[in-house]
Order: C-alpha cells, then structure tokens, then sequence
C-alpha cells in the first residue's frame, strides 16, 4: 500500500545481537566477536534517543535461555522504550517468559518458518502488537528473494512477499525484513527487497541489514519506504569507543579503537547524531533530547 | 489478605506489560504491587489497568475473574482507576473490535477501529506503531497547565489499531494524530483516567506520567 505514514517519525532501532551474557557482532560477519556487555550498549542507546531496542540471542539455546531472561529483566528496570525479544522463541509459553521477563514484544522466525500457525496462536494471546515477525531474505539468481531461516543458514525455497503476506494475515503486528546480502556489509540497505515488503504490507516494515551510514538510513525511508530502521555494528563500534567497559574481557577487539570509527566499511555514528542528520534532511524522527 | 493502604494495585489478568508498569512505578518511587485476585484491589487507593491484546478476550477475563466488579466497587469507594493503552479502552462503553463487545462503562465513549485510508484516500499502516505527539484539545484553554507537568507536543510511544472517541469532550485531557484522526490519547473523569500511549515506554516524558500519578496521591503514597 501508500504509505502517508510517512509523515510520522520513522523509528531508529539498534538491534543486538546476544550470545550468553555478551553483546557480540553482527552474525553474517565471519565468527562471533565480543563486543562488552548488551546491558551497558542498551543503556548507551537508550540515553541517545533510540526509538526502541531489539535483543537477538544468536545461539538460543535453552542452555542461554537464565542469563537472556536475567538480562532482559535488569534492562526492562531502567530503559524506559520498548525492548523487542528474539531467538530461539518456538511457543506461547517461551514468548510468555520474555514478556513475563520484561520484553514489550516478540520476534520470531525459524519456528514460524516450521510451524506458521505460531503467528495466529502468539497474535491471539498476547495481540498482534506484540509480535514482530522476523523474515530473512537473500536474492536468488533469478533476482526474487527467498526466506531463510536460521539466520540465513537455511533455504526454505519459499517467496519472501508470499510469506510476509501470509504472515500479516496470521496476525504478525510488524515485519523486520533483513537483508541477508547485505547484512554487516555496509554497503546500505537492499531498497528494492524493502520497498517490495513494504508495499505488499498493510503494517509496518523494518528494515534491517547493510546500514553503513547515514544516507542509507534516508534511503531505506525515502526509497525503501520503510516505517522503521534497524541497525546493528552500525551503531556498535561508535559505542564501543565511548563506553567504559565493565568487566569484559576486551581480548581481540583492539582494532575497533586502531581503526577509529571505520570498520569493515562502516561509517559508525551514534543514534544522537544519526538522527540530527535525518531531520537535517526533511526525515521525520522523535526529537530524543531529553 | 488486603494489601497496605498507598500502595497502587497493578491488575494481572493475564493480558499486560504488566512488568513495564512496575519497572515505571519503581523509578519514581510509586509503590505498587502486581495482583491478580480482585479483593486485593480494594483497599489500593489507585488501580492501574495495563493491557495489550484484544479486547473482547480482555472483558471476558475481567468479567470471569471478579476484576471488573472490583473496579466498579473500587470507583464508588473514591479510589482511582487508570487504564493504559487497551486499559484505557477497556474503561469505555462498547468496542467494535471483532463485532462488538461492552466495555466497563466507566467512561462515556466507543472504541473504534483506524481507517486503513484517510478520507483524502491515503494509506496508513495499521496498527500505528511509533513515537506520536501529545497535544491539548483545542478547546482547553491555553493558560491551564498542561496535565503531569508535560509539554504540548513532546512524543510518546504508541502501538494500536482501535482508538477512543469520547462522547464528552470534557473528558479529554490530551489528544493525537494518526491516519487522518484525531483521537483522544489522555482521558479523565473523576478519578478514572485513562492513557493510549505507554508512560511506561515513552522515556523520561512518559515516566512524568507516572510522577503525576504519584502526585495524585499525594500524601497516600507516602503515609
């Protein structure tokens, strides 16, 4: 659909990513790097004007399931927007946890992939504002996009717009649609997978994967006519450099304080400054200073 | 057993960000206390209503669980009832979410659901989800302080597809905008008052809120 929503503030939302008690890097990056603690970076993000917070627990295991909940519990405490809670999540009763815990909503993928009727069961427990359904996408050769799963580890041979429709239906309150392509790349947001989302959609799109710097967050609103924007390393590397890290061991991330705010193509920015340059440009966002 | 006096009631009924609430509570120094059986909200001098889900399911689960009667009792007592998001729907007379349910009829009004194109024919994503600015009515007048102490036009957080229309334009407080509607967002009659945006998750304005309703007690919270 037209979306005049557009004239509403579009929503800034670092995601991140978690494995145990770590924030680490973005998945698609080769390995899993620890970057210091997701509690410290929230709060970071929270002070700077962040519109909400999604946490993803990269391995969500049930062996991680304590230390994810604790987590959420001690940020539900002190950060007062909206905190998004993914991985791992395969029923009514894990989703009732990160809610009981302190989490606004929900995001699943894997087990919606395997089992879609979760969508309907989660959307009519909790209410389709509660859950965000996250949706992977990679380009085929043929040039249309498939849904993976697994955190792009998995083809499901199916058509990304099919399944975002069959996903409204069920009930999903809002879609995050990540670009497996262009995930921690930098190299921007895929427009056309966004836009093609986006307008097959009656509610809001996110748009995550490839942010690099500040024109593609503009992009992916004025282009990709997303409803909302999601970044990861994007936002990290620049709080890396301006946070005091509390207890973590700092071990291999030397680089990130050599290379300055440059890394792996990534013109890094805080959510403050990154909105100050939205608004410069006629995009409409929450004015975060508080 | 009755909870103390000056302690405000959070009300489980299994439908709430009811978390949140408390977290919100706490950083202003609010006592409160998640309950989920109705004797319990009694004796609470304020009842605060979370809500997220539907509506009709939410009735029934007040209605099946004594809640409602409660909050009807805990109103003729003097005590304050706030409802938060579909809490705050729930106070009005009738939703037409779904077919139409009856609401607690504490306050005079419909919910209604938000036209997916406005009437110059442009599409909105719905639910509206997102930070919205809080306004006063036209009507109230400029030199009156704006309620809990917030400013016209600062921004709130926002997740809904149904939105109150008030039958007395007295009862509202504060109102915003969305798909070509302008809505009542802040609601009040008596002591019954009612919020569409999350305080609780729209930062340190939001959190004003929760001050004024600290205020409102005034000394109960504190005795």
């Amino acid at each position: 659909m037209d979306n005049a929503g557009g004239k509403y503030p579009i929503r800034i939302i670092p995601r991140l990513d978690i494995k145990g008690p770590n924030l680490v890097k973005g998945v698609q990056m080769e390995g899993l790097r620890v970057l210091g603690s997701p509690y410290q970076f929230a709060g970071k993000y929270y002070k700077d004007g962040a519109d909400e917070l999604i946490y993803m627990d990269v391995v969500a295991s049930l062996y991680g399931r304590n230390s994810l909940l604790s987590l959420i519990e001690r940020t539900a405490k002190d950060i007062f927007i909206p905190l998004t809670v993914g991985g791992g999540i395969r029923s009514v009763e894990d989703v009732r946890d990160v809610l009981r815990a302190g989490a606004d909503k929900v995001s699943v993928n894997t087990a919606a992939l395997k089992r879609p009727v979760l969508i309907r069961e989660i959307a009519e427990t909790f209410g389709s504002s509660t859950l965000v359904v996250s949706i992977e996408a990679k380009k085929t050769k043929a040039g249309e996009y498939e849904a993976y799963a697994d955190y792009g580890r998995e083809a499901t041979g199916m058509d990304v717009v099919q399944w975002a429709e069959k996903v409204e239906s069920l009930g999903a309150g809002e879609v995050l649609i990540t670009s497996i392509d262009n995930e921690g790349s930098g190299r921007g947001f895929d427009l056309e997978l966004t836009k093609l989302i986006s307008r097959a959609l009656k509610i809001p799109v996110i748009a995550s994967g490839g942010a690099g710097r500040v024109s593609d967050f503009y992009d992916s609103v004025m282009v990709g006519e997303a409803d909302a924007v999601s970044a990861a390393s994007f936002f990290h590397y620049d709080a890396y450099q301006n946070l005091d890290h509390e207890g973590s061991n700092n071990e291999g991330n030397r680089e990130f304080l050599q290379k300055g705010r440059q890394y792996f193509g990534i013109e890094s920015d805080s959510v403050e400054s990154l909105k100050h340059g939205l608004i410069e440009k006629s995009v409409p966002c929450r004015d975060s200073r508080q | 057993m009755s909870i103390d006096i000056g302690t405000v009631a959070i009300v489980d009924y299994g439908m709430g960000n009811l978390f949140s609430v408390k977290s919100a509570c706490d950083k202003v120094d609010l006592k409160s206390k998640i309950i989920s059986r109705p004797e319990e909200i009694i004796n609470s001098p304020m009842v605060i209503l979370p809500g997220v889900g539907a509506f009709g399911d939410a009735m029934k689960q007040l209605s099946e669980t004594g809640m409602a009667d409660a909050l009807k009792k805990s109103i003729d007592k003097g005590n304050y009832v706030v409802g938060i998001c579909l809490g705050m729907q729930l106070l009005m007379d009738r939703s037409e979410e779904f077919g139409s349910h009856d609401g607690l009829g504490l306050i005079s009004g419909n919910v209604l659901r938000f036209p997916q194109y406005s009437l110059e024919g442009l599409g909105y994503k719905i639910p509206n989800v997102g930070w919205r600015k809080v306004l006063a009515p036209d009507r109230m007048n400029r030199s009156v302080p704006f309620p809990f102490n917030l400013a016209t036009g600062i921004e709130m957080y926002f997740v809904h597809s149904f939105y109150v229309e008030c039958i007395n334009q007295s009862d509202v407080m504060l109102v915003s905008n969305y798909a070509g509607t302008q809505f009542a967002t802040g609601i009040r009659s008596g002591k019954v008052l009612g919020f569409q945006f999350h305080p609780e998750r729209s930062g340190v304005h939001g959190l004003k809120v929760y001050k004024g309703l600290l205020d409102l007690l005034g000394g109960n919270s504190r005795n």
